[in-house]
């Protein structure tokens, strides 16, 4: 009995073993707050003076926001490689630290707290909106400089400047813009279905309010719902019930792709406004279900493919992945943060948190020495200039909120099975 | 009448859920939290089925019954078995460690993406007041056809009268000279295997993910407890009523309270009826 049972348990410790080794899907890290390092370098204890300098990458490596990962990822490594490359900062090696959030508020807490207080990384990036709002005291608190590439949450639009910045687009502009989408295609009856979470609710508060109040459109019914249902059926029959041109869908690609998909074995047809956390290959080929032709509209961040920064990185993220960048997946988004928290370091001079976030804004904003690339930053800063990063996602000029100062938009449609930039998107300003 | 169709939906997948999981606790006298991952188990194991090998669903659910069902009579062997003379609260925690190692396992195993079945069972019939799809008819008649199965395996089969009789009373059983060590096998199988089926039908209402188990355990939990977790067909009826109140619910308050509701039925429920709904009954049907 005693024999029987002590294999059990080894075989127990054996497949515990199995498990927290294994990872499924190329991703290293833990389970929830979990971290774990990349980037080849080994850990070393603490932030002091010695040893690599540890930044953290608090992100969605499960959940929801999980199909943003490999390519967020490989974003930040090419940053880091970049960094390292042309000998790191203040002769220090850039490790990358990954916090898994797990997508949701509580676990962005947990990473974050991990991350600080075990890890003792002295910066962060990789945030998505709830973890940032649900950080953002402690950011404060804490002084770590953190840059959210993908933070659309309307609660950072005037919440940042000091220990927090936002290098992508508000869902106040991604409400207001798929606003303007029902208005331009003549909609004046539009349902509302909304993930209760903060990437989802953000948006749509600004597109029904825009909707209503500025283009006199009618909300003829606006269902909440909780992530992690096994369906959404009566959700789905509520919102078709009440006939609208249109449906106004905010949610992760989780949620999200059970409702579409539920919609088309109901048969019901109708034209599809998304916020931008639906712009995942997921939901582009989704089964059984057709989004093609502009059924689906979405408005995402754009990037500025003309410029010598995106050049740079497009062709080293197509030599790592295989695709071109996707304004849809952060990823270049995700490469600018680390650039511009290690040019940031090296200005500063140090890696103290009030230090370096005081550096922020002004290797963004200028005026200075015009680069594209960590190296030229580095050189201009050692040689005593000023520098203006025109970063591989955007010029990232910043206001005093932290905010892009001019975001420029791209409208997203399914385009043979993938989502694509159609065009670009010059916001109404008449509809603030 | 809408709701009443979604209701009874979602309460038929819980109800064959929570049917084996209460088996399981009257014939082997424990709660066995890792009945949960047995519909991961089941969700991954038919997305494989069907989209990488391309097996007809019915096929694929059929098949996975069977790998699942075998899965629970392996894992009951080698990990229940061996503490089960150290007592029920000792094979709970067994069974909290092992869903924690079948969670591991899946991720490595089948990957932490969510994956979704193709789109089945599209078309739509509607009538005066209400609609139902293809796919809402499949999933309660194949839940009722489990259930008429299963109730005539219970009693029209020997092996069923032995179940129904170790569950009322085990060392009776024994002392009678039913082969208790058979019955426990058979009742791992069906048990596991109608979690696997209930795993297929939700991912292929839904989606496939490796939180499935422990999203589902609660509520699968919730059932059995309603139902007076002593009684088969009380889980069966209690799965039933909590799908039809979740979704009856949504047509007063906003469907993001379904869960509060279910939950508060629950209580209100033991507050007056601590064993249960149907567990007086079921006493009286044995004696």
């Amino acid at each position: 009995m005693r024999a029987r049972l002590r294999r059990v348990v080894i075989l127990m410790v054996i497949a515990l073993l199995v498990a927290a080794c294994g990872d499924g899907e190329g991703t290293d890290t833990t389970g929830a707050g979990g971290t774990s390092t990349t980037s080849g370098s080994v850990t070393t204890a603490g932030g002091g003076e010695e040893g690599p300098i540890k930044v953290g990458f608090m992100i969605g490596v499960t959940g929801d926001y999980a199909p943003y990962y490999p390519p967020s990822e490989a974003g930040a490594l090419i940053a880091i490689e970049e960094i390292n490359a042309a000998g790191g900062v203040l002769g220090r090696e850039f490790e990358l630290v990954i916090g898994d959030n797990l997508s949701t508020a509580e676990g962005a807490v947990q990473a974050f707290n991990k991350l600080v207080d075990v890890d003792s990384v002295v910066a962060i990036g990789g945030v998505e909106s709830d973890g940032a709002v649900a950080n953002l005291q402690s950011i404060k608190d804490r002084q770590i400089p953190t840059i959210c590439p993908a933070c659309g949450t309307d609660k950072l639009d005037e919440a940042g400047g000091d220990y927090i910045w936002r290098i992508t687009g508000s869902d106040s502009d991604g409400g207001l813009i798929a606003a303007q989408f029902a208005r331009d295609s003549g909609y004046t009856r539009v349902a509302m279905l909304v993930q209760n979470t903060e990437g989802a609710a953000g948006p749509a508060l600004v597109f029904k309010a825009v909707f209503t109040e500025m283009i006199g459109g009618e909300v003829v019914v606006d269902v909440r719902f909780e992530p992690g249902q096994a369906s959404y059926q009566a959700q789905v029959d509520e919102v078709f019930a009440a006939e609208p041109e249109a449906v106004y869908l905010a949610a992760g690609f989780e949620s999200g792709g059970i409702i579409l998909q539920e919609a088309a074995r109901r048969g019901v047809e109708t034209n599809w406004l998304f916020s931008p956390d639906l712009i995942v290959p997921e939901i582009a080929g989704l089964p059984g279900v057709d989004l093609s032709g502009g059924v689906a509209r979405a408005a995402i961040a754009a990037y500025d493919t003309s410029s010598p920064a995106y050049e740079s990185y497009a062709a080293r993220y197509e030599e790592m992945t295989g695709d071109a960048p996707s304004s849809g997946l952060y990823d270049a988004n995700q490469y600018d943060q680390y650039i511009i928290l290690a040019l940031a370091m090296a200005a500063a001079g140090t890696t103290d948190g009030p230090a370096v976030a005081a550096e922020i804004a002004g290797i963004l904003n200028g005026p200075g020495t015009v680069v594209y690339t960590y190296a030229d930053g580095l050189a201009a800063i050692e040689a005593g200039e000023d520098i203006d990063y025109h970063g591989a996602s955007s010029g990232l000029d910043v206001n005093e909120f932290g905010n892009l100062a001019s975001p420029v938009f791209g409208e997203q449609n399914i385009v043979n099975g993938a989502w694509t930039q159609v065009a670009e998107v010059a916001l109404d300003e008449s509809l603030r | 009448m809408q709701n009443i169709i979604f209701g009874l939906v979602s309460g038929s997948i819980l109800a064959l859920a929570a049917v084996g999981f209460s088996m399981i606790r009257q014939t082997e006298g424990f709660i066995n939290i890792a009945h949960g991952q047995m519909l991961t188990v089941g969700a991954f194991l038919g997305f494989i089925f069907v989209n990488s090998l391309g097996l007809n669903v019915f096929v694929a659910g059929l098949v996975v019954m069977i790998a699942v069902g075998l899965l629970g009579v392996v894992l009951a062997l080698i990990v229940f078995e061996p503490v089960s003379a150290n007592g029920a609260l000792a094979q709970l925690f067994t069974s909290i460690g092992l869903a924690y190692v079948m969670y591991g396992l899946i991720r490595v195993v089948f990957g932490a993406k969510v994956q979704f079945y193709p789109n089945l069972f599209g078309r739509r019939f509607d009538f005066t007041n209400f609609n139902v799809t293809v796919g809402e008819l499949v999933i309660v008649g194949l839940a009722g056809a489990s259930t008429v199965g299963l109730h005539l395996f219970l009693t029209r089969t020997r092996l069923g009268t032995w179940i129904r009789a170790t569950a009322s009373n085990p060392e009776l059983a024994r002392l009678r000279g039913i082969p208790v060590r058979r019955v426990s096998i058979s009742v791992w199988f069906v048990a596991s295997a109608l979690a696997g089926l209930a795993g297929v039908m939700l991912g292929v209402i839904g989606n496939v993910n490796s939180e499935l188990g422990w999203t589902q355990i609660l509520m699968i939990l919730a059932a059995a407890v309603l139902g007076g977790l002593g009684s088969i067909y009380g889980v069966l009826a209690a799965g039933l009523l909590l799908g039809l109140v979740m979704d009856l619910s949504a047509m007063i308050i906003p469907s993001t309270w379904r869960l509060v509701v279910a939950f508060v039925v629950l209580v209100l429920v033991l507050v007056f009826r601590p064993r249960g709904l149907f567990a007086k009954a079921e006493r009286k049907e044995a004696a």
